[in-house]
């Protein structure tokens, strides 16, 4: 209780440094084009909400970000499954994982936005860069799984299948889920860059674009906060489901396994 | 439980180490017989040998296949002792799998603790749990190696009186120890093993249940498995 306290205490702390950091350069500055006061921020981030178009471009950006991941997560756990059964698989994966790593985000945005429309071309980004994150995390997760326990259910003759839905996918889902969160909000993010770039219809990155061009810096940082604050929902929400989930599987377990004696 | 010619090496990177060569012991069905010898001398890697878990040369003849209490409990984090024991179960008829791990948590004294998570349990609870899966797998040959290695003494003594019980409706037992006292108190046979087979073989008369392990019998015994195990003989 008291180390909560502690540490709710130096959030909301770290928050107020950064506003007071703010509030200073602000006045410092006394320049509204440079750098808007957080008052006026605040205010328009009020008026960006009670526009239309503000949901429609939040329900894009996040309709495209969910694609994106889930396809990069689907594509991910394949080759990671095949990497894990066959070492040639993960030989013959490595120079393509490498190289889309280490290719920088910019490049693979630019490249995109020749290759694929507009409205496509944040999700295909978003893939490019999530999937070789995401396989990484899969692979590293199923190739640290309790092998003792793998060996156990051997000599009792378990079935394959029912070790890998019963042991294997919850293990490795455990391990890999605070790096697949850290992923999901780091790709709305990247989608939002994406969709800057590629100008995409109903789109925060598009707002952003277009707020940029007219140099009405409030309403920039007002939307910056909005995609800051998607991508601190996102985590937040699937990690509450995701606790919820599991107390609820325990709870399950617990009572079925009570009840049965 | 007969096993001829092993053999059974580790590749290593100075080559190759040799555990046994041309390896050849008898274990009689029925009993439960533990299984000492030097450190190193191949103790577990006979019983992962027996469970086939390593690849081996020769021939080990037993009944099907055995069950395996490890060193380390080997639970599965994500299910309660319940689902634990009821996983490893191939039985497809729902009430005999349920009648079954009932009936190993009744024995192993963990009726209550069903439901109930590996993490949520002591050490002795744990090594219950493992015991009372290999029980109510139903095998025939039962291998256990140093279960109780990790246990303070006190412990260890209330564990044993589980392990008697369990026993006492196991076929045929092989359990590696390095600990007189558990061997004594458990065992019908001890067998003391070398690189080629078993060196040492001594019976114990006495029931389990009402043997005196600081009586004459189990003193003698006890004297000469010290003997040797120091000496290599024993005079």
């Amino acid at each position: 209780m008291k180390k909560s306290i502690e540490s709710s205490v130096a959030i909301v702390g770290g928050v107020a440094a950064i506003i007071v950091i703010w509030c200073v350069a602000a006045f410092a500055l006394n320049d509204e084009m440079m750098m808007p006061a957080p008052s006026a921020v605040a205010k328009e981030f009020i008026a960006v909400f009670g526009e239309k178009s503000t949901y429609k471009s939040i329900i894009g950006t996040l309709w495209r970000s969910t694609i994106s991941f889930f396809v990069a997560f689907a594509a991910a756990v394949l080759f990671a499954l095949a990497a894990n059964v066959s070492s040639f698989c993960e030989k013959l994966f490595y120079p393509l994982v490498a190289l889309v790593r280490v290719v920088p985000a910019m490049s693979v945005i630019f490249l995109c936005l020749v290759w694929v429309k507009a409205d496509n071309s944040p999700i295909v980004i978003s893939f490019i860069v999530v999937f070789p994150m995401t396989y990484s995390a899969v692979l590293n997760a199923m190739k640290k799984r309790n092998k003792k326990v793998a060996e156990m259910l051997k000599v009792y003759g378990v079935k394959p299948m029912k070790v890998f839905f019963g042991v294997t996918l919850p293990e490795v889902f455990d391990r890999l889920f605070p790096e697949l969160v850290s992923v999901l909000a780091y790709n709305v993010k990247l989608t939002v860059s994406g969709e800057a770039i590629a100008y995409t219809k109903f789109s925060v990155g598009r707002e952003m674009s277009r707020a940029n061009a007219l140099n009405d810096m409030t309403r920039l940082m007002a939307l910056t906060l909005i995609a800051v604050l998607l991508s601190v929902v996102i985590e937040l929400v699937v990690r509450a489901v995701y606790i919820l989930i599991k107390r609820r599987l325990r709870e399950h377990g617990r009572k079925k396994s009570t009840q049965s004696i | 439980m007969v096993v001829k010619n092993l053999r059974k090496a580790y590749k290593t990177e100075a080559g190759e180490t040799v555990v046994f060569n041309d390896f050849n012991a008898e274990f009689a069905d029925g009993k439960v017989t533990a299984i000492m010898g030097g450190s190193g001398i191949g103790k577990t890697t006979l019983l992962n040998c027996v469970a086939k878990l390593t690849e081996y040369e020769g021939e080990i003849e037993c009944y099907g296949n055995p069950a395996y209490v490890f060193q380390d409990d080997r639970l599965i984090p994500g299910k309660t002792v319940f689902e634990n024991i009821e996983f490893v179960l191939p039985l497809s008829d729902k009430e005999e799998k349920k009648k079954r791990v009932k009936n190993a948590l009744e024995i192993t004294e963990l009726t209550f603790e069903a439901g109930k998570y590996p993490q949520e349990l002591s050490g002795g609870q744990k090594k219950r749990v493992s015991l009372a899966r290999a029980f109510a797998s139903g095998r025939e040959l039962m291998l256990l190696d140093e279960p109780l290695s990790s246990l303070d003494i006190g412990l260890k003594f209330r564990i044993f009186e589980v392990m008697k019980r369990l026993f006492a409706s196991q076929k045929s037992v092989l359990m590696v120890t390095h600990d007189v006292d558990e061997a004594l108190t458990l065992a019908n046979e001890i067998v003391i093993i070398g690189k080629s087979g078993a060196e040492y073989r001594k019976t114990i008369s006495s029931d389990v249940f009402e043997r005196d392990i600081v009586g004459e019998e189990c003193n003698l015994i006890r004297k000469e498995i010290i003997g040797y195990l120091k000496n290599g003989t024993s005079d």
